[in-house]
């Protein structure tokens, strides 16, 4: 073997080296992977409030988010936030809903049940006054004197109280009455009420039933409205890593709807059994934003206090929101979503 | 520099280039990690006070109070905390930290008086008060949002300046390192590719037939290598062309030196077999080996029937113990070779003298492989000697006894001549007188002739055997004797110191006598002046005794020691011409010898030798 073919057989030998050297970490890597332990499946049951706000609720449910994370959900559906806290988490049958911020501001008034682990809606322009131009009502000056209901100690009721603010009106100016959601509408239709706050799909059944006598008023510039997420407190204390697989389907759910949102409009629509241009006419101002924002405890605040004034609540004082806030689960899955002072 | 370092410095040099670079990233990572974190930090301050700001806010409202003065305490913490995380080299950046630390320090206080001015429901002149002091609060919090926001500038400043040098430094290593490697290729390929056209056109040439092309490419890369192994391979290519030319001179010459060599051989063979003196080559382990005819015949064995015989059986036993001693020095190999007279016993018994040369062959390890032996026949040669030997005692015994009888006879004719000269005197005619003066004179002169001629006989037949010799005293008993010649000549004798000689006594005085006798007897007009001298001489002594005479012509040199041989008739210089021969005899006799160094007129100086005394 002369000097050249030596050189040639050490470098092929050396190659060949290598080549091997590389598979068996290739090997490897994949045995690793193939044996690597699965992510154990956990059950969690969901209240699902039937409303455009659980729309990221919905989105992860239909999308298998929750499947995806580990996560089996047992879903209730509710026809409100409102009955979902009560009815579902403060009763024990959830460990996890979406609430306006007015019945948890509410509930909060009570011993500690649930926590706020996000924000999953945040929108003014949800909520409307709407009333019977043939009432003489044109403007929301008009409504002085007149009848108007609403939904008691609701999101809808500390809407009426902003939008009144928001007018330079109190609630004495008025006649207030309290009436379910779905009496609203036919009430209004009956012309037993002249006026009455609430959300959809209430509104357009009032559009439709009055037609042109319908008279629809936008909400004040400054309102703000959350959907809340809350879990038990079992759940945020002992199974935190539920609550971060759970936020990380929702946050998953949000990234699909803006960047697809006609199949997250699809979605929402007909998990609530509506047209989907009805979901789609107020898509654009939903903010669909996993978040826990300083705005959201001084929301809060306003609704607790405005609930000892009208005396919604048997509390004497204000609650601590920010021990309320589950704040750990969202920092430690994207900090900069939360902007709560700390 | 080799081409495999060469290409190893030139992948190594990115290699050492990218370390530096990784080292310098890895330097750079570390110091923008560390202002990264101040500017973090100063934004997180920036944003802390907008938080205090907008907490301060909160605080003078009812519903929020509580919370909102959590949240500032807690805010105000972290802010303290964060700041005295940070740490600045830069002097305004270490200034403007002190000033936002001072600034913070304030805060507190006034924050207390806030919140105890909305403890209760004020009046006009508190929620003045509460109104200033939120004013007095975010006016602070301004300041300290503008101081957090120049550390953060400061930060920035500091994280472009650290980016600038890296680059700098990054940019000048890629420069250098392309300069180099620039270089080096550009160095590498030019010596390369000339190397290889050298290479190529070496190749061409040498394949066009011409093997004595070099191409002496004086590099010391493995291309210099190459063209060294090619030059060798041509030079050897070349020699082994060469080497058949020369193969064939060389058997040619073979030829020629083994047809000599066969022509000496037969030579040889001639000299052996045919020469005139026997030869037997002998070995100590086979014996005899060859042996020649003439060598047969002079001991007159057949050949075959010689060999038979060993080396001791055929030498005469007399001489058997010397040729043995040498022959053990020749196996010794102290000796190469002796000549030896010794004798051999014929078959046919008679003995046969014999000069015997013996030489050795010996093997390169020096032991002795083989003897050649050559005798020359010298039987006739050793009879005559002893014929000699035998006429010339016969000769001096005859001279000896003729001169010593003559005596008696001489004796009465001179005495009786003398007495006739003395009675009859005068008293015959005149011729008788002359007559009978010649027989007296006759008559003296045949007794000194008779007297010399003893004198000269007795010098082998009465001699003395030798004994240590003073020759001072020998020279002063001579001179003894010829103080009378001495004066009668005028002349004067001196010598140097003599040395000790084994010698014979009387001898010795004779010879200085008769030396120094006839340098004071032929002078010239001036009175001789004689000078005895000795020397060292390889033989023992040289004697010399000088004089200032009359001098010998070199013709006459050996004809002067002569018996009875004279230069000058006895009217010139008395004498009977004997002396310088008994001279010569006692010095020959002695193992020396004799000889004269003169010019006419000019003097003459008799030197002789003689054994050293011991």
């Amino acid at each position: 073997m002369n000097l050249h073919e030596f050189s040639k057989s050490r470098r092929a030998a050396v190659g060949g080296a290598l080549a091997l050297l590389l598979c068996a970490i290739l090997v490897g890597l994949w045995w690793l992977q193939a044996t690597a332990p699965p992510v154990p499946i956990e059950t969690i049951r969901i209240g699902l409030p039937l409303q455009p706000s659980s729309a990221l609720l919905i989105i992860a449910l239909e999308r298998g988010e929750f499947a995806a994370r580990g996560l089996q959900p047992e879903i209730t559906e509710f026809p409100s936030g409102k009955r979902a806290l009560h009815e579902g988490l403060l009763a024990g049958k959830l460990d996890l809903t979406t609430c306006a911020d007015v019945p948890v501001a509410l509930a909060a008034f009570e011993p500690n049940a649930f926590r706020i682990a996000a924000v999953v809606f945040e929108d003014g322009n949800v909520n409307r006054v709407v009333a019977d131009r043939r009432k003489g009502i044109r403007a929301p000056a008009d409504l002085k004197g007149k009848r108007i209901a609403t939904q008691r100690a609701s999101a809808v009721h500390y809407f009426l109280h902003a939008f009144l603010i928001d007018n330079e009106l109190v609630e004495n100016d008025l006649s207030l009455s309290f009436l379910e959601a779905e009496e609203l509408a036919p009430a209004l239709a009956a012309g037993t009420i002249d006026a009455f706050s609430m959300r959809e799909p209430y509104i357009s059944q009032a559009r439709r039933a009055l037609g042109d006598a319908a008279v629809v008023f936008a909400p004040p510039m400054d309102f703000a409205q959350y959907e809340l997420l809350l879990v038990t407190h079992p759940l945020a204390m002992e199974r935190q890593a539920r609550v971060v697989r759970a936020l990380a389907a929702l946050i998953a759910a949000e990234d699909f709807a803006r960047r697809q949102p006609q199949e997250a409009i699809a979605l929402v629509a007909r998990r609530l059994g509506v047209a989907p241009d009805t979901i789609a006419a107020s898509w654009a101002g939903p903010r669909l934003r996993v978040s826990l924002r300083q705005g959201v405890l001084l929301q809060l605040e306003h609704v607790a206090d405005w609930a000892l004034q009208q005396h919604l609540t048997d509390g004497e004082k204000i609650p601590d929101f920010l021990d309320l806030l589950d704040l750990a689960p969202l920092v430690s899955l994207a900090p900069d979503r939360v902007t709560v002072i700390r | 520099m080799k081409i495999s370092t060469r290409l190893l410095a030139n992948s190594a040099l990115p290699l050492v280039l990218g370390a530096v670079v990784t080292i310098l990233l890895g330097i750079n990572f570390y110091q923008l990690r560390a202002l990264q974190q101040t500017d973090r930090l100063s934004r997180e301050i920036v944003q802390s006070a907008a938080d205090l700001s907008l907490l301060t806010r909160e605080i003078a409202l009812p519903p929020h109070r509580q919370r909102a003065a959590r949240q500032w305490r807690i805010r105000y913490q972290t802010i303290v905390v964060q700041l005295a995380r940070l740490e600045f080299e830069s002097s305004p950046a270490r200034n403007a930290l002190e000033r936002l630390r001072d600034r913070m320090a304030e805060l507190p206080s006034l924050f207390e008086s806030l919140l105890r001015a909305t403890e209760v429901v004020a009046p006009v002149k508190d929620n003045e008060k509460k109104d200033r002091l939120i004013g007095e609060i975010l006016l602070r919090n301004r300041n300290i949002l503008t101081d957090a926001q120049q550390l953060g500038s400061f930060s920035i400043q500091h994280v472009e300046s650290a980016f600038l040098s890296f680059f700098i430094a990054v940019l000048s290593l890629i420069a250098v390192a392309t300069l180099l490697l620039g270089g080096l290729a550009y160095r590498s390929n030019h010596k390369i590719i000339d190397a290889i056209a050298r290479l190529r056109r070496g190749t061409e040439t040498v394949a066009a037939g011409r093997l004595d092309h070099h191409i002496d490419l004086a590099t010391d890369d493995e291309l210099g290598d190459l063209a060294c192994a090619f030059d060798l391979m041509t030079e050897r290519l070349r020699a082994t062309m060469a080497s058949r030319a020369e193969l064939d001179q060389e058997m040619e010459r073979r030829e020629r030196i083994e047809a000599k060599l066969r022509e000496s051989e037969a030579l040889f063979r001639g000299y052996f077999e045919r020469g005139l003196i026997g030869m037997a080559v002998t070995s100590p382990e086979k014996g005899w080996i060859e042996v020649n005819e003439q060598l047969c015949q002079m001991l007159g064995y057949p050949p075959v029937e010689l060999k038979t015989l060993t080396w001791a059986d055929l030498t005469h036993p007399d001489d058997l113990a010397p040729d043995v001693a040498h022959f053990t020095q020749l196996l010794a190999g102290e000796i190469d070779g002796y000549f030896l007279d010794k004798r051999f016993i014929r078959k046919d018994g008679r003995i046969v003298h014999t000069t015997l040369s013996v030489s050795a062959a010996r093997n390169p390890d020096g032991s002795l492989h083989h003897v050649i032996a050559s005798l020359l026949d010298i039987s006739e040669r050793k009879q005559a000697e002893a014929e000699l030997e035998r006429s010339n005692q016969e000769l001096q015994q005859f001279a000896y006894v003729a001169s010593h009888d003559l005596q008696e006879p001489l004796r009465m004719v001179t005495s009786y001549l003398q007495l006739l000269q003395r009675r009859y005197q005068g008293r015959l005619d005149a011729d008788a007188d002359e007559f009978i003066g010649y027989a007296v004179d006759g008559a003296q002169r045949m007794k000194t002739l008779i007297l010399d001629l003893l004198t000269y006989s007795r010098v082998g037949s009465r001699s003395q055997p030798f004994v240590p010799v003073a020759m001072e005293a020998v020279l002063a008993d001579t001179l003894n004797n010829l103080q009378e010649a001495v004066r009668e000549s005028g002349g004067q004798v001196h010598h140097d110191p003599l040395p000790e000689v084994r010698a014979d006594a009387g001898q010795m005085r004779q010879l200085l006598q008769n030396l120094i006798g006839n340098a004071l007897k032929f002078h010239g007009e001036t009175p001789p002046q004689v000078h005895v001298s000795a020397a060292p001489d390889p033989d023992g002594w040289r004697f010399a005794v000088r004089d200032n005479g009359i001098g010998i012509d070199p013709r006459f040199f050996e004809r002067i020691f002569v018996v009875f041989q004279r230069l000058h008739t006895r009217d010139e210089y008395s004498g009977t011409g004997i002396g310088l021969a008994v001279c010569k005899k006692i010095v020959e006799r002695h193992g020396g010898r004799i000889w004269v160094e003169s010019a006419p007129n000019q003097g003459a100086a008799f030197c002789f030798t003689l054994p050293a005394a011991g």
